[in-house]
């Protein structure tokens, strides 16, 4: 299949010629690939409405996700007759007349896979996609999703402390609470700082105190940080006959 | 139709067409000329875009050196309705993104019933926090001929698979746009258009004779029950 390669125009408006260029289409024997500028989308949505911008991102956003779902599936030979060929593009050039414009296709004397793709759009656009940051979840979160999760239904989970013994004054909440099995379970981070950790260990005490009949287990990740090691062998070394210090990957593999 | 008085007039330096901006703010294109045929024709759509409720972008009148031009009302950012638009409405939460979907559905209904024009009228998906839709006022065959002619669903674009995927998701509806559609299209309706025309005397009975093959009741019966079989298939 061609190679080709397609400007996408945005007309701010309508009293000036002016186009703005905001996205790269490019096809080839490897799928085709639509990129989004996102510097010239922020000038975009300085100049016109928001309600404006919020449409005209529908459609460009829409036309992409189309584009992806088309290169990912690949359900059919892409070498035959494929939707984006550049006769489709030719067409569809002619078929955008307003504010959203296709040029015509231009041949590029290139195998179109992905590094092509970034060189051309940045030599066109001049820009390139930014890697987004990978936001690392909190432990609690992970923590609170498997507590929830069906398996440990015969738990009673997020509980006060005061709702399972009637006449402590402790006013902790409990991660997973079980009188027939005499467990009690509670998770901690060593990775989070170190008032924190301190608090929570706190607690921990209070509860094997609290409740000296029931098997005590804190489940914890791999600390990450050099003081969450030390916290965690120190304690461990400190509170292992009171609690018992679980591994999260231990944890789930284990059976109730 | 309102005389413009246009604040400027841009020099466009590429071929488009000029474009007016009044003092309210409005932007306008010039579009042609007003002829005699074009200023009937104009005005019987006008005329049923207001009785079948349907939107459209408004349109003035402008002269210049003693001639008089049609202008229409320019939206920033619109966009020409196209079946390859799919990806708008692929799902059904994209498709709540279109406000008052059935106006789509009236546009059909109009091209079909009133095969006047010369083919499918352009549609405008307007910009906005939900995408409208408008008529464009201008007619498909560019106020060249007022003729007669039926449209069927392909010519019309109804059997394209991803306008039938659009109505799909409002099948429930569409019948009651139906019949909302042909409780207006009544004889009432087909009197006052008459006495519409009677304003152009010079010009009424050619226009007449084209007219009121729209509203035969075989022709009637025969698109109605097009209409209702295709709702039904949606």
């Amino acid at each position: 299949m061609e190679s080709f390669y397609s400007l996408i125009y945005v007309k701010p408006s309508v009293l000036n010629d002016e186009l703005l260029c905001v996205a790269l289409f490019t096809a080839g024997a490897e799928g085709p690939r639509l990129y989004i500028s996102d510097k010239r989308m922020r000038l975009l949505s300085d100049v016109v409405h928001r309600n404006t911008f919020l449409s005209l991102r529908r459609h460009l956003k829409g036309f992409q996700q189309q584009v992806d779902k088309y290169r990912n599936t690949g359900n059919d030979l892409l070498l035959f007759d494929p939707t984006y060929s550049s006769d489709q593009l030719q067409k569809l050039s002619q078929r955008s007349k307003k504010a959203i414009k296709y040029s015509t296709p231009t041949t590029v004397n290139a195998w179109m896979d992905e590094h092509a793709h970034l060189d051309l759009m940045m030599k066109m656009l001049g820009d390139k996609p930014q890697k987004k940051k990978q936001v690392r979840k909190s432990f609690y979160h992970k923590w609170r999703a498997l507590t929830n999760a069906n398996r440990y239904l015969e738990f009673k989970r997020n509980v006060m402390v005061k709702k399972v013994k009637r006449n402590s004054d402790l006013d902790i909440k409990l991660d997973l609470f079980s009188k027939d099995k005499k467990l009690l379970i509670k998770g901690l981070d060593f990775d989070t700082s170190s008032k924190n950790v301190s608090d929570r260990l706190k607690e921990l005490v209070a509860l094997s105190d609290e409740f000296s009949a029931y098997n005590l287990m804190c489940v914890y990740p791999k600390p990450r940080k050099k003081a969450g090691r030390e916290t965690l062998n120190q304690v461990m070394s400190e509170l292992s006959l009171k609690i018992e210090f679980v591994p999260i990957n231990d944890f789930e593999a284990m059976k109730f | 139709m309102e005389e413009l008085k246009p604040y400027t007039v841009s020099n466009s330096i590429k071929n488009a067409p000029t474009v007016l901006l009044t003092e309210e703010g409005k932007n306008y294109t010039l579009w042609s000329p007003i002829s005699e045929d074009l200023k009937i024709i104009h005005y019987l759509r006008e005329y049923c875009f207001a009785h079948f409720k349907m939107k459209t972008f408004d349109t003035a009148r402008f002269s210049f050196k003693g001639q008089n031009y049609l202008c229409i009302e320019e939206e920033e950012a619109t966009i020409e309705f196209d079946e390859w638009q799919v990806y708008l409405w692929e799902s059904k939460r994209k498709f709540n993104q279109f406000l008052k979907p059935s106006a789509l559905f009236v546009s059909f209904l109009f091209d079909t019933f009133f095969p006047l024009f010369g083919g499918r009228n352009t549609v405008l998906i307007v910009p906005g926090k939900k995408n409208a839709f408008k008529v464009h006022p201008v007619p498909a065959n560019n106020y060249e001929s007022f003729k007669f002619s039926p449209l069927n669903f392909s010519q019309s674009g109804l059997n394209i698979p991803s306008v039938k995927q659009f109505f799909a998701y409002q099948k429930a509806e569409l019948e009651v746009v139906l019949e909302e559609f042909l409780a207006l299209n009544d004889e009432r309706f087909q009197i006052n258009l008459k006495h519409q025309l009677s304003l152009f005397p010079s010009k009424r009975n050619a226009y007449w004779d084209e007219l009121k093959k729209c509203f035969e009741p075989e022709f009637l019966k025969y698109t109605t029950a097009l209409f209702k079989d295709y709702i039904l298939h949606l």
